[in-house]
Formats: C-alpha cells, sequence, structure tokens
C-alpha cells in the first residue's frame, strides 16, 4: 500500500512511471530524492532519466554543479590556485618518499667511549659522552684501562648527581611554572618583532597553552623560503601577497539588483592590480563557488549573476556567498607580513595558520614552516611536533616576561600533555579528568557528580595516587612513603 | 647502597621511633645525645642500623 | 594530508619501526608491559608517512623515537601505536 502510495507521488510530479518504480524499489522515496547524491540514483535509473528527475522536482542545486562541470577546466595562472586544484584530486602521494636518516652517528672517539660503557655496562647520556670525547681529543695514547677509569670517575659524580628515585617530579614541575606565573601579567603586549602583527603573550598564552586550545586567539605562522628565493625582496613580497587570503568584496564592489533579481559586481581595477588578479581570474574563482546556482554572464567590465531565486531573502543569501568567494590565497590566513632577519634572509610572518596548505607550496622551505597552533601541528606534523612546539611555546612565553624556568619542567609538562598520542588539556576535561581515583576527581572539580556517580555504581578506588591518600590520612605514596623497610641482619648489611 | 634522600629519611624515622619506645642503642653515646633522632642519624652514620631497603623494579 | 614528506620536518624527530624482537627486549629491560608505554595513534602523521615509505605499520607494533635533547644530547623514547 505504502509502495504504491510513494510511487504515485512521484508520477504526479511528472516522472514515468517506470522510473518511479525503479526508485521506490531502491528505497527512494520523495522526502529521500530531494537529499540523494547524483551518482547513487544513477545505480538505479538512467543518467538521462536521472537529471530529468531533478529537473522535474526542482533540485536546482545539481545544476549549479553540473554547469560548473560543464565549462572547460580554466587556465589558472595564480600558483596557489594551481595547487589547490591539484591538492583537491590528489588523495594520495604523487610521488614516493623515502625515510630520512636523522639520527647522528657518533665519532669514532664517542664510539670508542660507548663500547667501553656496553663493556662495563654503564650508563651515560650522549651529552656527556660528547663531552668525555670532547676532552680526549688530542690525548696520544689512548688506552682501554684509561677509558674504563674515565668512565667508572664519570659514572661516580652522573650517580652523585642524577634525581632519586620517588622523587615527585610532577608538583615540583607545576610549583616551578606556577610560581613564575604569578609574576606574568595579565596585558597582552605587541609582538617585539613584527611591529604590524600582535601575538598573545604572557599569562593568558600560557593558559591557552596549557588548556591544548585548539585554535589560539592569535594563530601566526613564520614562512621561510626556498635558499635561491630567500634574498629577493620582491619575489617573497609577491609570494606574501598570493598567500593572503582575498575574497571577493576585497577587490569589488557587489551590489543586489532587485528589479530584476540579479546580482551585479563591479571589479575595482586598482584593487584587483595590486593583487595581481586578472577579470577572469574573478570569473573562475566564481564559478569554481558551488553554492552559487544561476547564470552568471559578463556585461562589459562588469559580471552579472542571475539567480532562478524568487525571493529576496534567498537572493541576499545568495550576495553574502557571492561578496565571500575565495578568490585568491590560502584559507584563514588574513594577512602576511614579511620581515628580513639579521642573516638577511626574508621570512613571511602571517596572521592565522593553515599549515597543511602552506606546506606543499613551492617556494617556501616546508621543513621550517612554523606555527604556533600546537593542535595544528598535531594533526599535520605527529604528536612528537606537537610535543617540540609545546615546549617552545611554552619557554618563549616565559622567556618574553624576563622568567627563567628549567626547561626540564616544561618538558615534563608536554610529556605529559602528549603522552596519549594526541595533545591533552591539563584541567578535567584532559588530564586531571582521566585519573582513575574517584576522590581525585571529586576533590579537583564537580565534586558531587562524581561521588554521586560512583556511588551509584558502586566503584572501587584503590588509594595509590596523591590526592586520595590524604583524604583518607595515609601515607602518600610519593617520597618517602614509596620506601619499603625490611630488616636487614648483620650478614645481609653492606658497608 | 647508596640509598636516597627519602630513603635515609625513612631509615632515621623508623630508627628514632624505636628508641624513642625503648629499643637498645647500637652506639655508644647515651651522656651526650637524649634525642632519639640524633642518636638514630649517629647510628645511621656509624652503619649500625639493621633495616635496608626493599627496592621494586617494574610496575607497583 | 600534504605531498611534503613531514619525518623530513624540523620539528619532527626521527620515527623507527622496532621488531619485535627489538619490542621484547626493550619491554624486558624497563620491566614493563606494552600498555604502559606512551601512546602513538595510527593515523598520527608520521606514520602515516613511515606507511607511505614502505614499513608496515598496525597497531600493538611499537615506534622508537631518538630525539635531539637539550639536557641529555640525545633522548630516546617508544611508543604504542594505537587505533584512535
Amino acid at each position: 500500500m505504502a509502495r504504491k502510495d510513494t510511487v504515485n507521488a512521484l508520477i504526479r510530479r511528472g516522472i514515468s512511471a517506470k522510473v518511479s518504480e525503479a526508485l521506490v524499489d531502491g528505497g527512494y522515496n520523495l522526502q529521500k530524492l530531494k537529499t540523494a547524491p547524483f551518482n547513487v540514483i544513477t545505480r538505479f535509473i538512467s543518467v538521462e532519466d536521472a537529471e530529468e528527475l531533478l529537473r522535474k522536482l526542482g533540485i536546482r542545486k545539481f545544476m549549479a554543479e553540473e554547469t560548473a562541470e560543464a565549462k572547460v577546466e580554466p587556465e589558472f595562472p595564480d600558483l596557489v590556485a594551481r595547487m589547490r586544484d591539484a591538492k583537491k584530486k590528489a588523495k594520495k602521494r604523487t610521488k614516493p618518499i623515502t625515510i630520512p636518516d636523522k639520527v647522528q652517528k657518533p665519532t669514532k672517539l664517542e664510539q670508542l667511549v660507548l663500547d667501553q660503557m656496553k663493556e662495563e655496562s654503564v650508563f651515560l647520556p650522549m651529552s656527556i659522552v660528547s663531552g668525555l670525547a670532547q676532552r680526549l681529543r688530542g690525548v696520544k695514547r689512548i688506552t682501554r684501562p684509561m677509558v674504563k677509569k674515565l668512565l667508572h670517575r664519570v659514572n661516580e659524580k652522573f650517580a652523585e648527581h642524577s634525581i632519586d628515585a620517588h622523587e615527585s617530579i610532577g608538583i615540583v614541575a607545576a610549583q616551578s611554572v606556577g610560581e613564575p606565573g604569578t609574576q606574568m601579567t595579565m596585558r597582552t603586549f605587541h609582538y617585539a618583532g613584527v611591529a604590524e602583527l600582535s601575538v598573545t603573550q604572557g599569562l593568558p598564552r600560557l593558559i591557552e597553552i596549557v588548556d591544548a586550545r585548539r585554535e589560539p586567539s592569535t594563530p601566526m605562522m613564520e614562512i621561510h623560503l626556498k635558499s635561491r628565493i630567500t634574498k629577493n625582496v620582491e619575489e617573497v613580497k609577491r609570494i606574501a601577497r598570493s598567500i593572503e587570503l582575498t575574497r571577493l568584496h576585497h577587490v569589488a564592489d557587489v551590489e543586489i539588483d532587485i528589479n530584476n533579481m540579479r546580482i551585479v559586481i563591479h571589479p575595482d581595477r586598482d584593487k584587483m592590480s595590486t593583487k595581481d588578479l586578472t577579470f577572469d581570474t574573478l570569473k573562475d574563482s566564481l564559478m569554481e563557488e558551488r553554492r552559487i546556482s544561476g547564470d552568471m554572464e559578463v556585461e562589459g567590465k562588469t559580471i552579472v549573476i542571475t539567480s532562478p531565486e524568487s525571493t529576496h531573502k534567498k537572493l541576499q543569501q545568495i550576495m553574502e556567498i557571492v561578496r565571500n568567494t575565495k578568490i585568491k590565497g590560502i584559507d584563514r590566513v588574513d594577512r602576511a607580513v614579511i620581515k628580513q632577519l639579521n642573516t638577511g634572509e626574508f621570512v613571511i610572518f602571517t596572521e592565522g595558520s593553515n599549515l597543511e596548505d602552506i606546506l606543499d607550496m613551492p617556494e617556501i622551505d616546508a621543513q621550517r614552516v612554523y606555527t604556533n597552533n600546537i593542535v595544528e601541528v598535531c594533526n599535520v606534523l605527529g604528536v612528537e611536533a606537537a610535543r617540540n612546539t609545546l615546549i617552545k611555546e611554552a619557554r618563549k612565553t616565559l622567556e618574553e616576561q624576563g622568567l627563567t624556568v628549567d626547561v626540564r619542567h616544561i618538558m615534563l609538562i608536554s610529556d605529559m600533555m602528549s603522552n596519549d598520542g594526541d595533545i591533552k588539556a591539563i584541567g578535567r576535561h584532559g588530564i586531571s579528568g582521566r585519573k582513575s581515583s574517584i576522590l581525585a576527581r571529586a576533590a579537583f572539580e564537580i565534586t558531587s557528580t562524581h561521588l554521586l556517580r560512583a556511588g551509584i555504581i558502586g566503584e572501587v578506588d584503590t588509594l595509590s595516587g596523591v590526592a586520595e591518600n590524604i583524604i583518607v590520612g595515609q601515607p602518600v605514596t610519593v617520597g618517602t612513603g614509596a620506601v619499603e623497610l625490611e630488616y636487614a641482619p648483620r650478614s645481609a648489611r653492606k658497608r | 647502597m647508596k640509598y636516597t634522600r627519602f630513603e635515609k629519611a625513612r631509615i632515621i624515622g623508623a630508627r628514632a621511633l624505636q628508641i624513642s619506645m625503648g629499643a637498645p642503642v647500637l652506639v655508644d653515646a647515651s651522656d651526650k645525645i637524649i634525642d632519639p633522632v640524633e642518636i638514630a642519624t649517629t647510628e645511621y652514620d656509624e652503619k649500625v642500623i639493621p633495616i635496608t631497603v626493599h627496592r621494586r623494579t617494574g610496575a607497583a | 594530508m600534504v605531498e611534503f614528506n613531514v619525518l623530513e620536518h624540523e620539528l619532527v624527530p626521527s620515527h623507527e619501526l622496532l621488531t619485535p624482537k627489538e619490542a621484547e627486549a626493550m619491554l624486558k629491560r624497563y620491566g614493563i608491559t606494552k600498555d604502559q608505554l606512551p601512546k602513538i595513534r595510527v593515523n598520527d602523521p608520521c606514520i602515516a608517512a613511515l606507511i607511505d615509505a614502505g614499513k608496515d605499520i598496525k597497531e600493538g607494533q611499537i615506534v622508537k623515537i631518538t630525539r635531539a635533547s637539550e639536557v641529555a644530547g640525545v633522548s630516546v623514547a617508544y611508543r604504542l601505536v594505537v587505533t584512535a
């Protein structure tokens, strides 16, 4: 019964009986057809029938798509647009890649020391091995007993200076970063380096970093260029201009012609030339914009878009889309300025960050592109790169305020935030909220919820952490509380 | 064994508690020092305390 | 995904896949089980790059990361590959 009704509904709309039946058999009804993708429908009916179907149902958007595709693929002189196109087509790599060898090989002397270390089962970090090798340079006869003696002496000193096990490094790190935090200002200054860009600094920035915010309030990129271009001011300027995002309303006047139900665009010659844009580029970008349905015509030096929409409101909406059409540049990059470093090279600083689109640009030195958007780094370059960025940004923020914090504390914080493979905030939405102890979470924030839920389920708290042991009054499992004593009869005691 | 500062503190503390509760003192200094902690510390320095630390490797 | 080989970026340290034997030796040396290691996602850009370069990396394997460290010269870390 229902099937017949659905078929009739389609027939009433002007679709042939055969096509209607085929569609309903395929599981479609009038509602579903309005949103069904074109290529899925063609599984059930022929392409021509599908087109007729859509026309009859009045589904405009397919028409808009088709008109764009039907036109011949235009030539894009603009390098950014060219690259944008290639990226859209390629989801897979076009060229194979090799794994770079980033591990530094030890020098001969270092290797000598390392071999001895292995023999003596001594562990020393590479910086000390290098230092030792440095001192051994120039020594005429280096014998194995000599190195052995050196190693033992160095190891003794190293052990003396090593941190004790069960040291409460977490709380020490928190204090070491928190205390200077009280000395930081709440205000943000202008970025000392580049006069035109202002970046969040001080306490607000540190809070952003530690909270693992998706988008910093002032995202910024630092882009170096390939060595052959980097000293050429004009070339660098050109690239900077091509990166800045330009929308239609930046270079043209867009008006609604209500009487004729159309949108008239008057390009501004001067603005267009400063952005290196041609009339054709404007046209092509408009055609690329899939959300604009309707016909586009050129009348002299203006572009006219006639819309099939009937209401004024819909026309307004279309005008907004037209105004905001991206003509040139990289998404989210609002401004690009140039600065010359004291090495002589020119560097581009951008307001706004888009790592993914920048990295594939041919003229830039992709290996050195830097952004302050940590979550973006994690998504594009991986968690290890994000960890390094975390350390760099936190250090920078503290140093700018004149505060010195040992890097190890910052490294610990970064390690904790990047431990799970993505960047987690410190607060209750991240690490602190993931603790297994109910009491610890209850003591941190939103007390009643945690306790109530745990009580209802019947959860168990194993009292293995710090906060919960304090609550119940037992010795904490850190520092002295981690020591396990036993009786040592005289024979077992070592001198 | 080279003790960490936590281990040292724990050992001296435990020994001081024992001394304070009347345990025989293992070092000869009864007229000079009377504070249990001081006595325990002296015992520790003389390496005569029969307490050691069991260190666990691996998971808790 | 970008065409650029992210493994070559300045901020990215060396990522190497451990053989099952090497992995076991490492776990034994530290006295830990696999799940106690820090993690890395299987769709992490660096893992994806390694896969594109020919390494067959799956969940449960261990990656050795060799970082240049300011305090230790060179610092080695291990990450367990997990799904998102």
